[in-house]
């Protein structure tokens, strides 16, 4: 638990500070809050170390002259108390300094260049729809003082580190009736799974001509950052081509024709992968970085990724740095070998992910040094809300269903919410929720409930909840407990009130971000 | 050395920086000059010279308000009224903080000194939570009804009044600071909020 702190020379004022992750380095990020013996005085979102110690030396100066060797002290011995190894000298240093050395360390950074990777992907079993991405990077020379060759390293990761993309290509190539031959290009968004773990892609063709379209190509380019884990399109037994190339692996559909107004969509269940950056000091002025992206699979009741290294060059690494992003949606449970100080952290950041630094120095060559991850879901909440309008475009209800992450060997929990908002319908509500098959329900809260359950023809589970609507302005909900080994399905509800259903979704937006909410 | 050559000689200091300061205002950004500036000012107050200080002080807020950089100068007015407090010098604090509102300056350190100015000087500030609107699953405000008439002297007291006498819930405060007519509004939550990786759909649908 994080605590105010006095300042040195002051009875009546203190400094908190929150760091959003469990490892000193200039990226560290947090709160720092002022207070006096009333309360809070004032608190900052600090987006790295440096802005961490301006804030406190801010705060401690506002009341005091200032003195920075005083306050490098009274930070280092802060972290400290919550368990934080910090550098004092670093610390005194980022307080001295106006900005960092970042105009320097440009300067000895001479050339970088892509370079040929097939003998990385082969020694380290790269997945065959994967790929490596490499750079080569050549410096005048290594910084002797330690904070400089750090920072230069921990610049080179950073430059070079592999960014997700938040929309994914698409290239579409037809020929009109005409003989002419258009191009297009379209960026489709990256949407929710069935589960957690996956991430769901639409692309294809709508033709808005008046005439049948032939020899349609699409080609869609899935960053190497996601597994496919199953592609189609409805209806058409059709199997693309696939083409690695260099930043994402190419996927070409070839569609015979598409009539006018026809529309063909396809679907992909993509799964994201874990990023690899991999830093390796070959020579003094010489600096490779490579992205590599690792498979998450089922094993068991959790998940595993097992990555293997092995050093390639036909000499010792003076050093190598390996920085693996675990996906948010997921937890460390352990590590083999465990991740443990100084060669290994496991960086958790608060509302963003954990990153595990691994750093081993002379690796000999040929020498492996393959990592296990064993993973677990990240606590989760999915939440989905239903703003339900008549005809008249009046909102009459809103209905949200919750759903909470609970032990694996209990099932979860699913919560229905209905808010009466336009106030005098009394015909019945049912609301129709798709489980998967295995999964029953074993509990209702009231526990009159009216709960339906039944296998629709395609062999999936549908529980209705069937209910009285509450009065205008109140509420009225059910907590129903299902038992399941598998993970729930991600899906929104349908409502149907009296005889009416569903016509016309009129607004959709989805999104995954973590947040702060109430405990549950 | 006696105290006379010493204070002489910190004047000029002062005086070279204000000359070194406009030079430099000719051909560099405010953000230059402010830099320049309050290395001097380190120096000076790591050695006591808090009356240069506030010279020197009061010559950034006037340089940042003739080049219309106000949060420039919202960050003078800060140090000028910390400087005073640190002089004991609470007249002159006042009279820089009650100038600093009618200039309608802000700021992160502004407000920070603020506070502390309020609290120093016990000038109490009059806030007032004139609604509280509870926040349901749907972002829907419920009016509840509020206590008029409960004064309190700064924002974390109103925080303090919420977790300790509102029921579980997420609110919307609304407060009325009778001192210079402003409101705000502050959403807080009186319940233990823990980190969840969210999936979150919203659709809306007409049913008919």
């Amino acid at each position: 638990m994080v605590e105010q702190k006095s300042i040195w020379g002051s009875t009546r004022y203190y400094i908190k500070i929150d760091p959003y992750t469990n490892v000193f380095g200039t990226s560290m990020s947090g709160i720092v809050s002022f207070y006096d013996t009333h309360g809070l005085i004032n608190e900052k979102e600090c987006r790295n170390l440096q802005d961490i110690v301006n804030t406190v030396n801010e705060f401690w100066s506002t009341i005091l002259a200032p003195h920075e060797t005083r306050v490098a002290r009274w930070i280092e011995e802060y972290l400290s108390e919550i368990g934080i190894v910090g550098d004092y000298n670093l610390l005194l240093r980022l307080l001295r300094s106006d900005d960092l050395f970042s105009e320097d360390l440009e300067d000895l950074i001479e050339e970088t260049k892509e370079v040929s990777t097939e003998n990385f992907e082969k020694a380290f079993g790269t997945a065959e729809d994967s790929k490596i991405i490499g750079h080569e990077i050549t410096i005048k020379k290594l910084p002797e003082d330690d904070y400089l060759r750090d920072e230069l390293l921990q610049k080179l990761i950073e430059d070079n580190k592999y960014q997700m993309p938040c929309t994914i290509k698409s290239r579409i190539q037809f020929k009109l009736a005409n003989g002419e031959v258009e191009t297009t290009e379209k960026e489709n968004p990256l949407g929710i799974g069935e589960t957690l773990k996956d991430v769901a892609l639409i692309s294809g063709l709508k033709n808005t001509y008046k005439e049948k379209l032939t020899e349609i190509k699409i080609i869609d380019e899935i960053p190497y950052c996601f597994a496919i884990e199953d592609m189609g399109i409805e209806e058409l037994e059709n199997e693309p081509s696939k083409e690695k190339m260099d930043k994402f692996l190419e996927i070409t559909w070839e569609i015979p024709e598409i009539q006018p107004d026809q529309e063909v969509l396809i679907n992909y269940r993509l799964a994201k992968r874990i990023n690899r950056t991999i830093l390796e000091i070959i020579r003094n002025e010489v600096i490779a970085v490579l992205n590599s992206f690792e498979d998450i699979t089922i094993s068991g009741l959790e998940f595993a990724s097992n990555i293997k290294y092995l050093n390639i060059h036909n000499r010792q690494l003076q050093e190598l740095h390996i920085i693996d992003e675990i996906p948010p949606e997921f937890d460390i449970l352990r590590t083999n070998p465990e991740a443990l100080p100084p060669n290994a952290v496991i960086e958790k950041v608060k509302l963003i992910g954990t990153i595990v630094r691994w750093k081993h120095k002379k690796v000999a060559a040929d020498q492996s040094l393959d990592k296990i991850y064993s993973l677990d879901y990240f606590p989760f909440l999915f939440r989905s809300k239903k703003i339900i309008q008549n005809k008249e475009g009046k909102t009459i209800f809103k209905i949200a269903k919750f759903i909470k992450s609970s032990e694996r060997d209990i099932g979860y929990t699913v919560n229905y919410i209905i808010k009466n908002i336009g106030g005098n319908v009394d015909e019945i509500i049912s609301i129709a929720d798709k489980f998967p098959a295995s999964h029953a329900v074993i509990g209702q809260n009231p526990e009159n409930s009216q709960i339906m359950e039944q296998l629709d023809d395609s062999g999936i589970k549908i529980i209705t909840w069937i209910i009285e609507p509450p009065a205008a302005g109140k509420f009225v909900l059910v907590e129903i407990k299902v038992s399941g080994d598998t993970p729930p399905t991600f899906e929104m509800f349908e409502v149907f009130i009296g005889d009416r259903t569903e016509k016309e979704v009129l607004d959709r937006e989805s999104s995954i971000s973590r947040e702060l909410v109430k405990s549950l | 050395m006696t105290g006379k050559w010493s204070i002489l000689s910190a004047d000029d200091d002062v005086q070279k920086m204000i000359r070194e300061g406009k030079d430099l205002l000719a051909n560099k950004t405010p953000d230059d000059f402010l830099k320049f500036i309050e290395r001097g000012i380190k120096k000076l107050e790591e050695n006591d010279q808090f009356i240069e200080s506030v010279i020197l002080w009061h010559f950034v807020a006037e340089t940042m308000e003739n080049l219309d950089e106000q949060d420039n100068q919202s960050y003078a007015y800060s140090k000028l009224i910390s400087r005073y407090l640190l002089l004991d010098d609470l007249q002159k604090a006042e009279e820089v903080f009650k100038e600093s509102i009618s200039k309608e300056l802000s700021g992160f350190h502004l407000d920070t000194v603020r506070t502390i100015f309020e609290r120093r000087s016990e000038t109490k500030s009059n806030r007032e939570i004139i609604s509280i609107r509870k926040i349901d699953v749907f972002g829907d405000l419920d009016q509840i009804p509020a206590s008029p008439s409960t004064m309190f002297e700064n924002v974390s007291l109103v925080r303090k009044y919420v977790h300790n006498f509102l029921p579980g819930g997420t609110f919307s405060i609304t407060i009325l600071n009778h001192k210079n007519g402003t409101t705000e509004e502050l959403e807080i939550s009186t319940e233990k909020l823990v980190e969840y990786e969210v999936i979150s759909i919203q659709e809306t649908v007409r049913v008919d």
